[in-house]
């Protein structure tokens, strides 16, 4: 019965794009200090290593569901290999309306065109990709900020990532 | 997003992210970001509009390459399925010819 409301109010931000932009402005938004990380770029485009990172809860058709359950979103992620197909990928998110995205995934995860631009030198490598759901709240935002977020900042390092594209849904 | 993006920036990793919302974005501080005013689910345009994505991605990493402080961020015009998009694509192909004969 929750799932249906929420996708419900997912159709009502669609139909009604100012609606989004109203319940931004009474979003409460975590203060932060003023301080903004900073990592330069090294290097030219042709040398950078990209991963891609969305929040559109996209994921292998072969791995488990996020939580659409917990009220306050699924803090976890999932691995997208960098030479994952479309259609081996499934968006699981009742917060948005993602028909659009079903049919072209790449309007929330451009992986068609970072597997291109890789292909084609643009870029010297499509890196392991990673999605998480988006829409946290509350105590999972600290489970995102202390715990998996740098899990995949770890795993990115690790894997010789340079840079990050990152989309939302 | 915005969270994700201050970890991994903070981790090493230099990010570009792309918003809908441009508000809560520069609130939060993210050190480099970029906007549309595109519905929810459609970040990077319309499904199987792959001129409109491309055009949308060679902002973002022009932004990646070119940004040199934190917290730059790029509000872009476009507006939703009211655009050319393929003169929009030429129109970015030149200005990018220029920039890197510069």
């Amino acid at each position: 019965m929750r799932r249906a409301f929420n996708q419900l109010g997912a159709w009502l931000y669609r139909a009604l794009p100012g609606l989004g932009q109203r319940w931004a402005k009474r979003f409460q938004v975590q203060t932060v200090a003023a301080h903004i990380p900073w990592t330069a770029v090294r290097g030219t485009l042709a040398q950078q290593r990209i991963s891609l990172i969305t929040t559109g809860g996209v994921h292998l058709r072969s791995d488990p569901a996020f939580d659409m359950h917990d009220p306050h979103g699924d803090p976890s992620f999932r691995l997208i290999p960098a030479d994952t197909k479309p259609n081996d990928l499934i968006i699981t998110h009742d917060y948005y309306d993602h028909r659009d995205a079903d049919r072209d995934v790449n309007i929330v995860l451009p992986i068609s065109h970072f597997q291109q631009l890789a292909a084609q030198g643009t870029i010297q490598q499509l890196g392991p990709c990673y999605s998480f759901m988006g829409h946290i709240t509350d105590e999972h935002i600290d489970t995102l900020i202390n715990q998996t977020a740098p899990a995949v900042a770890r795993n990115l390092r690790a894997a010789g990532i340079t840079a990050a594209v990152l989309t939302p849904a | 997003m915005g969270l994700i993006a201050r970890v991994l920036e903070a981790a090493g990793i230099s990010t570009v992210s792309f918003f809908l919302l441009a508000e809560i974005a520069q609130q939060l501080g993210v050190p480099r970001g970029l906007s549309v005013k595109f519905p929810f689910g459609h970040v990077l345009g319309e499904p199987d509009n792959s001129v409109q994505q491309q055009l949308l991605i060679n902002h973002g990493l022009d932004l990646l390459m070119q940004a040199s402080q934190a917290g730059t961020f790029v509000q872009l015009p476009y507006r939703w399925k009211r655009e050319d998009w393929a003169g929009l694509a030429q129109a970015q192909q030149a200005d990018l010819a220029q920039s890197d004969a510069q």
